[in-house]
C-alpha cells in the first residue's frame, strides 16, 4: 500500500498549525487587551472625576519666592501694592514721597523714591508752602487713585501710575549709560526711572507718575489720622478723621446731564458726631463700598457705625464691642472686597469677620445690625496687618512673630501659613491684583511669594452646610454660581441641588412605584399569557422614548395644561382607584355564571372604566374646588382665601382609605365570615357593596374630622413649616412647571423600568409553587399575596431601586420641566433644581478648571457615587432573589 | 348556595389538637361571603387598573405625539375676523381654549348675570403673521370680540424666507414695478379672474426665482465659503511656517509671499462671483407680488423671497395633501430658517445618523472583545462577577455624567492635547479641544458600551456548550471556536445589542449639550470638502434641536408645530431602532430552539 503521503498528513494534524496557533494567540492577547481595556475605560470615568475633584479641597502652592533684607522704610501701611506681573512693589511714606521697589531676589537695593508726593499740582498757587508731612493714606481698590492726609490737616487726592515703556535698540540715546551697559536681566534705577534689560536689544524703562489734585477743605487744623477713599461710578467719598477726634466726609457726587451731555460737580460735606467717651488709639475709618455707611473702630474694641446715605443727616447707628477677649486689644480691622464685611484682628491673635444683617427684628434706625458671623482660625500672636485680596473674599493676615496666614473669609479656609521669617512683626502687607502673589514688609525687609490661590471658596463645610454669606440674615445653603456684579461671590451650596434631586426622586417615585408594581402583578398572575405578550412590549416601549421627548411634552403640553384643571388632577388622583374598586364590587352583584365567563376579558372592562374615572374627576373638579378650596385652588395654595381644611382633607384621604382598610379587614370581615355562612351569593355581594360604600363614607369621615381637628390646632399645610432652612410644607403656591408635573412625566421613564423588571421576579418564581398554592385551595388572589409576592420581595425591591436609580439621574426631563430654580421646599406645586440639570445649564458656560467647573465635576461625582451604590444594592439583592429562586 | 363557587376550603376538617381547635375553626367558616373574600376582586381590578393606566398614559402619548405631528403641515383655512374695536385680523386659529378669564367667573355662586356671554366662552389664537408690519406672529382673539368671520376666497398663505407667514389678498404682480396682472380696482368676477391670473403667473415665475434664489445661495456658501476656506489655510500656512521655522525666517517670509500671490487671485474671484451674485439678485427683485393685507395695507414680496404660496380657502384636498407632502418634504430636506423655527430639520437628521453610526462602530468592536474576554477567556471568579456587576451598574450611571466626563477628559484634555500637537497655528481658536461629532460619539459610545456587553454576554452564553464542545473535539482551536462556532451563532444577539445601544445613543440629549450637539451649526459634519469627515465640527441632533426649540427659542408659539414633528421623527428613529432590535431578539430565540443539540 502506499503510504507514502499518508504519515505526512498524519504528522500535520498531530501538531497545531503555526497560523492557526499564531491567530489564537493573537486573537486571545487582542481580546484580553481590548476586554481588560474597556473595562479600564469604564472604571476611568470614576477616577477621571475624582482626579478633577480633589484639586478643590487643597490649599494654596506655592511657585517661587524672593526676598531682599533692605526694604523701604517709614512707609504708610494702608498703601503697599503689587503691579499685575508681580515685579514692582508700590508704596507711600509718611515722609510725602511715593516710591518703587524692583521685586527680584537679586536686584539689591533697588528702592529709590522718584517724585515727592505735592507734584503736577493743577494751580501750584494753592499747593500749601513746604510739604508736611503725610500722617495718613488711603488706595482705592484696584485703580491708581490714592488720598493722602496731611500733618496740617488738609487731604489732596491723585493718582499715582506706573508708566512702563519698551525700547528698542535705537530709542535709549536718551537714556542714561548705566541703562545702556546694564547685562541682560538686571535691574537699575537711575535718572528718575526703573531699566530693565529684557534682552539685548530691549529695554523696558518704568516711571512713576503722580498727580495730585487740589487740596479738599476739612476744615481742621489738625493731622489727619486716618482716612478712607471711596471711587464709585457717580463720584467719589473721602472721610477722615482728625487728631482732634472730627470725622469729615465728603462726598463729591458727578452728575451728567442726559440732554446736554454736561457734567456738573455736587460736593456735599458733613461732621460726624464725635464720641469723646471712646478712649485709646483709633484703629480703622472705613466706608462701605455703596457708601451708604461708615466705620470707626478703636484699640479698645469699640466701632461705631454711622448711617450716611443722607449727608445733610448723618447719624450714627450702633456701637458694637468687637472684641469677646475684654483683655485683648484691636490690633488691625480691614475691609474685604466689596467693602461690606470688615475682617477684625486683635492682639491675641483672634480673627473675627463682622458685617450688616438686616434681620426682621432690628431696632436700629437704618434697620440693618453689624453682627459677627464666624471667627477664622487665627494664631496666638498679635495681627499686625491685614491685606484683602481685589478678586475675591480672600485675606492676607501678619502675625507678630512673622507668620502670615492667607484666608478666605466666607470659606474660613487657610490656604497657606507662610513665614516672613526673623520672628519680626509684618508691618505691611499687599495681595497681587490676579491673587498670584503676596508680598509681606517687616523690619528684616521685604519677602514675596508667586502663589496659586487654589480653590479657597471651597471646603467640605461650605459645600454640605449652611454657609453665612454677606448680605444674608443667617446662615443658609445657597446655590448661586453667577452673577452680573463684580464683587459677586459665587455660593456653592450642593444641598439645594441635592434637596433637588431627591423631590424629583420621591414624587417621581411616588407615582410610578405603586403603578409598575401593581401593574407587574397584574400582567405575571392574572393576564392571559397571549395577552401579555403584547401588553409587555407595549409598556417596554415607553422605555425607549427619549428623555428629551418627554420633558418637552411635560413643560409645553402637560404643564399648562395641567394648570387649569389641577382640582380635577388631584381629584382624579382619588376617583380613578375608587372606579376600579367600584368596577370589582359591580362585577360581584352581576350573575356569577356570565362573569365567570367574562373572567378572560377583564381587562377591556378596566380599560372602560379608566375613562370613566377620569371624566367623573374632570366633571367633578370644579365642584371639589369649591367645597374645599373656596372656589379658587391656586389662591387657595397662595394663603389667600379658604380655611386649611380643604388641604387637609386631600391629605389625609389617603392615610384614612389605608385607616378604613385596615379597620374593615380587621373587624367587619371575620364577624361576615362568621355570620355569612347560610347567605346566597347574590346577598353576599349586596352586602359586599354595602360593605364598600360605607368604607368610602367612613374614609371621607375620618378625613373630614382629622382636617377639622388639625385646622382647630392652628396647623395649616400651606405652611411655613420651615427646618434646617428646608421649608417641608407639602401644599403652597402654584408654580407652571412642578414637582407633580415632573412626577408625572418620569412615571413615563421609570414605570417601564420598575415594571419589568419586576415581572420578571414576579415570572421567575416557580410554577410548582404557584400549583402548590392553587391546589392547595388558595384563590389567584390569596396566592399572588401570599405566595409569590413574599417569594419573589427581593426582586420587586431591586426593581423600585434600579427605578430609584435611574430617576435620581434624569436630566431632560427635570431640566425642561422643573422650572430650574434651587429652592429648599418640598411643596409638591413648586419647582427645583436637580444636580443633573444644574451640570446641563451651567455646565457649557463654566470656565475650564475653575472652582465652579470642579464643583459641578463633583456633582457628577456625586450623582455617580449615589446612582452607583443604588444599583450596586439592587444589584446584589437581585442575585440573591435569583439565588433563592433557583432553590425553590 | 351556589354550586359553582369555587373550593376555597375543604368541608371536612381533618381532626386538631384541643387546644388550637377553636380559632382554626372560626377561620374554616365557609360560604359564599367568604368566597367573595376570599378572592379579593377589588384589588385584583385595582392592579389591573394600574395596568390599563399605564397602556393609557404611553398609548395617550403616542396618539398624542402622532396627531400633533401629523396635522402640523395640513394646510388650514384662512379666517378673517372683524372685530369689536375696528381691527380686521386674518390669519390661520393655531389654538382655542377656554377663556380663564370667564371661567371662574361663570362658576360662582352668584355671578353677575353675564346673558351674552355664550355658553363656551373661548378664546382664538390666530396666526396672523406680517410680523414686519405687526411686530407680532399671533394675536389671541375673544370670541365675544369678534364682530365678523369670513373665509376670503382668495386669501393667500405666503412663506417667506424671512419674517415667518404672510396672509394677504393678492393685489398685482408686477414685473420692473410694471403689472403683469392687476387686480386692483376691480370687483367681482373681473377681481376673482385678475387673481386667478395672478395666481397662475406666479406659478410661473417662481420656479425660476426659486432657482436664481437657490444659485445665489449657492454661490455664498459654497463657492464663497471655498474661497474663504483657502484663505485661510494660506493663513495657516503662514502661521505654521511662522511657529516652526521663527519670524520673518525665509520659510516664513517664502510662505507670506506665497499667500500675498493667492490672495490676489482669490480676490479677484470674490469679486466676480459678487458681481454674479449681484445681478441674480438684481434678477430675482424684478418680480414682485404686491399683496393687501387683512386691515388695507400693501406689501410687495420679490418672488424668490416666497417659499410656498397657496390660497387656502380654496384648495382641494388633493391641493391640500400636496401642500402637506411639499411641507414634509422641505421639513426634511431643507435646512432650517427663521432662527429654527421654520424650513426643515435636514441636518439635525443627518447630524444625529451620523453620530449615532460613529458611535456603533466605536463601541461595537470594544463592547464585544470587554464581553468575548468576560464570557470566553477571562478565569470565572469573584473579579468577573464583580467586573460584571460594576457594567451592569454603567448602564444606570446618569448619562449626563458621561457628558461630563467627555468634556472634561475628551474636549480639554484629549481635544486640547491634539491641538497642541497638530493644530497648533489654529490656537488659541481650539479645533479638537471643544465640543464635536467625534467626542459626542466617543461619548455616547462609553454611555452605551454597558447595553452592547450586557447584551452580547448574553448571546454568548445562550450558545450551548455543547457546540463549544464538538467544535473543541473536532480539533479546533479556541479562537477557532469562537470565530467559527460561537460569533455566528452569537450574532443576531450582537446585533439586538448594537441596535439597542443605537437607539439609546440617538434619543439620549443631556451629554450631547456638553459635548458638541450646536442650536445650528453651519457646516455639516461630513460633506464634499476635503477629507470629507470633520469629527471636530459641532453637529445639529434632533434631540437637542426639541430642546432648543421648546425652550430656548425666541418665538415659542411658532416653533411648537415644529418640535412636534421634530419629536415625531425622533421617536419614529428611536421606536424604528428598538423594533428591529425586538425582531432580532424574538428571531434569534427561534432559532436557537431549533438548534439545541
Amino acid at each position: 500500500m502506499n503510504v507514502n503521503p499518508q504519515p505526512k498528513k498524519h504528522r500535520h494534524s498531530h501538531g497545531t498549525r503555526p497560523g492557526v496557533r499564531l491567530a489564537d494567540t493573537t486573537a486571545k492577547t487582542l481580546i484580553t487587551l481590548g476586554g481588560i481595556g474597556t473595562i479600564v475605560a469604564v472604571c476611568g470615568v470614576l477616577v477621571f472625576l475624582l482626579w478633577v475633584v480633589m484639586p478643590l479641597f487643597g490649599g494654596a502652592s506655592i511657585d517661587s519666592q524672593a526676598s531682599n533684607s533692605t526694604g523701604p522704610k517709614d512707609i504708610l501701611p494702608a498703601y503697599l501694592a503689587m503691579d499685575d506681573p508681580q515685579q514692582l512693589g508700590l508704596y507711600l511714606t509718611s515722609a510725602g514721597q511715593a516710591g518703587l521697589f524692583r521685586l527680584a531676589a537679586n536686584a539689591p537695593a533697588l528702592s529709590q523714591s522718584l517724585a515727592s508726593a505735592p507734584v503736577a499740582s493743577t494751580s501750584p498757587a494753592t499747593a500749601p508752602g513746604p510739604t508736611p508731612t503725610i500722617t495718613a493714606a488711603a488706595a482705592c481698590g484696584q485703580n491708581d487713585a490714592v488720598a493722602v492726609g496731611y500733618q496740617n490737616g488738609a487731604i489732596r487726592l491723585g493718582r499715582v501710575t506706573v508708566v512702563s515703556q519698551l525700547l528698542g535698540p535705537d530709542a535709549p540715546d536718551a537714556s542714561p549709560l548705566e541703562a545702556r551697559n546694564l547685562p541682560v536681566g538686571q535691574s537699575i534705577a537711575a535718572d528718575a526711572a526703573l531699566w530693565d534689560r529684557l534682552t539685548d536689544e530691549k529695554w523696558q524703562r518704568r516711571t512713576l507718575k503722580v498727580e495730585m489734585d487740589d487740596p479738599l477743605e476739612t476744615g481742621s487744623d489738625q493731622p489727619v489720622v486716618l482716612l478712607d477713599y471711596l471711587q464709585q461710578s457717580s463720584g467719589h467719598l473721602v472721610a477722615a478723621l482728625t487728631a482732634d477726634g472730627q470725622v469729615v466726609v465728603e462726598s463729591v457726587r458727578q452728575q451728567r446731564n442726559m440732554m446736554t451731555g454736561k457734567t456738573t460737580q455736587r460736593v456735599t460735606r458733613a461732621n460726624l458726631p464725635t464720641h469723646a467717651h471712646v478712649q485709646g488709639k483709633p484703629i480703622f475709618l472705613g466706608v462701605f463700598g455703596l457708601g451708604d455707611g461708615l466705620v470707626l473702630a478703636w484699640e479698645d474694641g469699640s466701632l461705631l457705625r454711622y448711617d450716611i446715605r443722607d449727608l445733610q443727616k448723618p447719624a450714627l447707628v450702633e456701637t458694637v464691642d468687637l472684641l469677646a477677649d475684654p483683655q485683648a486689644r484691636l490690633t488691625a480691622l480691614h475691609f474685604v472686597l466689596g467693602r461690606n464685611s470688615l475682617v477684625a484682628g486683635d492682639s491675641k491673635g483672634q480673627l473675627s469677620v463682622w458685617f450688616r444683617t438686616k434681620p426682621p427684628q432690628a431696632t436700629t434706625s437704618d434697620g440693618a445690625t453689624f453682627v459677627l458671623t464666624r471667627t477664622l482660625p487665627g494664631r496666638t500672636h498679635a495681627v499686625t496687618a491685614i491685606a484683602s485680596s481685589y478678586r475675591r473674599r480672600l485675606v492676607a493676615v501678619g502675625y507678630a512673630d512673622g507668620h502670615l496666614d492667607l484666608i478666605h473669609v466666607t470659606s474660613g479656609k487657610v490656604l497657606a501659613s507662610l513665614d516672613v521669617g526673623a520672628d519680626q512683626p509684618v508691618t505691611a502687607l499687599a495681595m497681587a491684583p490676579k491673587d498670584d502673589g503676596i508680598l509681606a514688609l517687616s523690619a528684616s525687609g521685604w519677602r514675596q511669594w508667586r502663589i496659586d490661590v487654589g480653590y479657597p471658596e471651597v471646603t467640605f463645610n461650605s459645600i454640605f452646610s449652611p454657609v453665612w454669606y454677606e448680605g444674608y440674615n443667617q446662615p443658609v445653603h445657597v446655590w448661586q454660581s453667577s452673577a452680573a456684579t463684580d464683587d459677586f461671590e459665587p455660593k456653592l451650596g450642593l444641598i439645594p441641588l441635592v434637596f433637588g434631586s431627591l423631590k424629583a426622586t420621591l414624587y417621581a417615585m411616588l407615582i410610578a412605584t405603586p403603578l409598575a408594581l401593581l401593574a407587574a402583578i397584574y400582567t405575571s398572575e392574572f393576564l392571559h399569557p397571549r395577552v401579555k405578550a403584547r401588553v409587555k412590549p407595549t409598556i417596554e416601549l415607553m422605555a425607549s422614548l427619549p428623555s428629551v421627548v418627554l420633558g418637552f411634552l411635560a413643560g409645553l403640553v402637560i404643564a399648562p395644561f395641567v394648570e387649569n384643571v389641577i382640582p380635577s388632577v388631584l381629584l382624579g388622583l382619588f376617583t380613578v382607584p375608587l372606579v376600579f374598586l367600584a368596577g370589582a364590587i359591580v362585577w360581584h352583584l352581576l350573575p356569577y355564571r356570565l362573569t365567570l365567563r367574562l373572567d378572560s376579558q377583564r381587562l377591556w372592562f378596566l380599560l372602560l372604566l379608566l375613562p370613566l374615572g377620569l371624566v367623573s374627576a374632570y366633571l367633578l373638579g370644579p365642584w371639589m374646588e369649591l367645597w374645599l378650596f373656596a372656589g379658587d385652588l391656586h389662591h387657595w395654595l397662595d394663603g389667600q382665601i379658604g380655611s386649611p381644611a380643604g388641604g387637609w382633607v386631600l391629605l389625609l384621604m389617603p392615610l384614612t382609605a389605608l385607616l378604613t382598610v385596615m379597620l374593615v379587614t380587621r373587624w367587619i370581615d371575620p364577624w361576615l365570615r362568621e355570620h355569612s355562612s347560610a347567605w346566597t351569593r347574590a346577598r353576599a355581594a349586596r352586602v359586599n357593596a354595602l360593605r364598600f360604600v360605607c368604607g368610602c363614607c367612613l374614609t371621607v369621615l375620618l378625613a373630614l374630622s382629622g382636617a377639622y381637628l388639625l385646622t382647630l390646632l392652628g396647623w395649616d399645610p400651606r405652611g411655613p413649616w420651615t427646618l434646617a432652612g428646608i421649608d417641608l410644607a407639602p401644599m403652597q403656591t402654584y408654580v407652571q412647571r412642578n414637582a407633580l408635573i415632573v412626577g408625572f412625566a418620569m412615571g413615563f421613564a421609570v414605570i417601564p423600568i420598575i415594571y419589568t423588571i419586576a415581572d420578571d421576579a414576579l415570572s421567575a418564581v416557580p410554577d410548582h409553587l404557584r400549583s402548590a398554592s392553587l391546589g392547595a385551595g388558595a384563590t389567584p388572589w390569596q396566592t399572588a399575596v401570599r405566595v409569590i409576592i413574599p417569594t419573589a420581595m427581593s426582586g420587586l425591591f431591586s426593581a423600585v431601586m434600579v427605578g430609584l436609580g435611574r430617576a435620581v439621574g434624569e436630566t431632560m426631563i427635570v431640566l425642561m420641566a422643573a422650572g430650574n430654580t434651587p429652592v429648599l421646599k418640598a411643596n409638591i406645586f413648586e419647582g427645583f433644581r436637580t444636580l443633573s440639570a444644574n451640570i446641563a445649564t451651567e455646565m457649557p458656560e463654566a470656565v475650564r478648571n475653575s472652582t465652579h467647573y470642579r464643583t459641578l465635576f463633583m456633582t457628577a461625582l456625586v450623582l455617580f457615587i449615589l446612582t452607583f451604590i443604588i444599583n450596586t444594592l439592587a444589584e446584589a439583592v437581585r442575585l440573591r432573589f435569583r439565588k433563592r429562586a433557583f432553590q425553590l | 348556595m351556589s354550586a359553582a363557587a369555587p373550593p376555597t376550603s375543604s368541608p371536612s376538617p381533618p381532626p386538631r389538637p384541643a387546644k388550637a381547635r377553636l380559632p382554626r375553626q372560626r377561620r374554616r367558616a365557609s360560604g359564599p361571603a367568604v368566597a367573595l373574600l376570599a378572592r379579593g376582586e377589588p384589588w385584583v381590578w385595582l392592579t389591573g387598573g394600574t395596568l390599563t393606566v399605564c397602556l393609557a398614559m404611553i398609548v395617550g402619548l403616542m396618539l398624542l405625539v402622532l396627531y400633533q405631528g401629523l396635522v402640523t403641515f395640513w394646510p388650514q383655512p384662512v379666517v378673517r375676523m372683524q372685530l369689536a374695536d375696528g381691527r380686521t385680523l386674518m390669519g390661520e386659529v393655531t389654538r382655542r381654549e377656554a377663556d380663564r378669564s370667564q371661567a371662574p367667573a361663570a362658576e360662582a355662586p352668584a355671578p353677575p348675570s353675564q346673558p351674552t356671554a355664550a355658553a363656551d366662552p373661548h378664546r382664538d389664537l390666530l396666526r396672523t403673521g406680517n410680523f414686519e408690519l405687526t411686530g407680532a406672529h399671533f394675536a389671541w382673539v375673544d370670541e365675544a370680540d369678534v364682530k365678523q368671520r369670513s373665509q376670503p376666497r382668495w386669501a393667500l398663505v405666503v412663506e417667506r424666507v424671512e419674517w415667518g407667514r404672510f396672509y394677504g389678498l393678492p393685489l398685482a404682480i408686477l414685473q420692473d414695478s410694471q403689472p403683469l396682472a392687476d387686480a386692483r380696482n376691480l370687483e367681482g368676477p373681473a377681481q376673482e379672474d385678475a387673481c386667478r391670473q395672478i395666481y397662475t403667473l406666479f406659478e410661473q415665475y417662481h420656479q425660476q426665482a426659486r432657482a436664481q434664489r437657490q444659485r445665489v445661495t449657492d454661490l455664498e456658501t459654497h463657492q464663497i465659503g471655498q474661497l474663504s476656506r483657502q484663505l485661510e489655510e494660506s493663513r495657516l500656512t503662514i502661521r505654521q511656517a511662522e511657529l516652526r521655522f521663527g519670524l520673518n525666517s525665509p520659510q516664513h517670509q517664502q510662505a507670506a509671499a506665497e499667500a500675498q500671490a493667492l490672495r490676489a487671485g482669490i480676490d479677484k474671484q470674490l469679486a466676480d462671483l459678487r458681481e454674479e451674485i449681484q445681478t441674480l439678485k438684481a434678477q430675482n427683485a424684478r418680480v414682485q407680488l404686491l399683496l393687501a393685507t387683512a386691515d388695507g395695507r400693501t406689501k410687495s414680496l420679490p418672488l424668490a423671497d416666497v417659499v410656498r404660496l397657496y390660497p387656502a380657502n380654496q384648495l382641494t384636498l388633493a391641493g391640500k395633501l400636496k401642500v402637506y407632502l411639499s411641507r414634509w418634504w422641505e421639513f426634511v430636506s431643507a435646512w432650517p430658517r427663521e432662527a429654527n423655527s421654520e424650513g426643515g430639520v435636514f441636518p439635525a437628521i443627518y447630524g444625529t445618523v451620523l453620530m449615532t453610526l460613529l458611535m456603533s462602530i466605536a463601541v461595537v468592536p470594544f463592547g464585544v472583545m470587554a464581553a468575548l474576554y468576560l464570557r470566553e477567556y477571562a478565569r470565572g471568579g469573584w473579579i468577573v462577577s464583580l467586573v460584571r456587576i460594576a457594567i451592569n451598574n454603567l448602564a444606570g450611571v446618569p448619562s449626563i455624567v458621561f457628558g461630563v466626563f467627555g468634556l472634561g477628559f475628551f474636549c480639554y484634555i484629549v481635544g486640547a492635547g491634539i491641538d497642541q500637537l497638530l493644530f497648533a497655528a489654529q490656537l488659541p481658536n481650539p479645533t479638537f479641544g471643544k465640543g464635536g461629532l467625534l467626542w459626542a460619539s466617543l461619548t455616547l459610545a462609553l454611555l452605551t458600551l454597558p447595553v452592547v456587553i450586557v447584551a452580547t454576554e448574553e448571546a454568548l452564553a445562550a450558545v450551548p456548550r455543547s457546540m463549544r464542545e464538538g467544535s473543541y473535539a473536532c480539533g479546533a482551536s479556541k479562537w477557532q471556536t469562537v470565530r467559527r462556532i460561537v460569533l455566528p451563532r452569537a450574532m443576531p444577539g450582537i446585533m439586538t445589542g448594537a441596535i439597542l445601544a443605537m437607539a439609546r445613543g440617538a434619543g439620549e440629549v443631556a451629554p450631547l449639550m456638553l459635548v458638541g450637539a450646536a442650536k445650528l451649526a453651519p457646516e455639516l459634519p461630513a460633506d464634499a470638502a476635503f477629507p470629507f469627515l470633520h469629527p471636530q465640527r459641532s453637529f445639529m441632533h434632533l434631540g437637542f434641536h426639541i430642546y432648543d426649540l421648546g425652550f430656548q427659542s425666541q418665538n415659542s408659539e411658532a416653533a411648537k408645530p415644529m418640535v412636534f414633528t421634530t419629536t415625531l421623527l425622533l421617536i419614529l428613529l428611536v421606536a424604528l431602532l428598538n423594533i428591529t432590535a425586538i425582531r432580532l431578539r424574538s428571531r434569534l430565540r427561534r432559532r436557537f430552539v431549533g438548534n439545541q443539540f
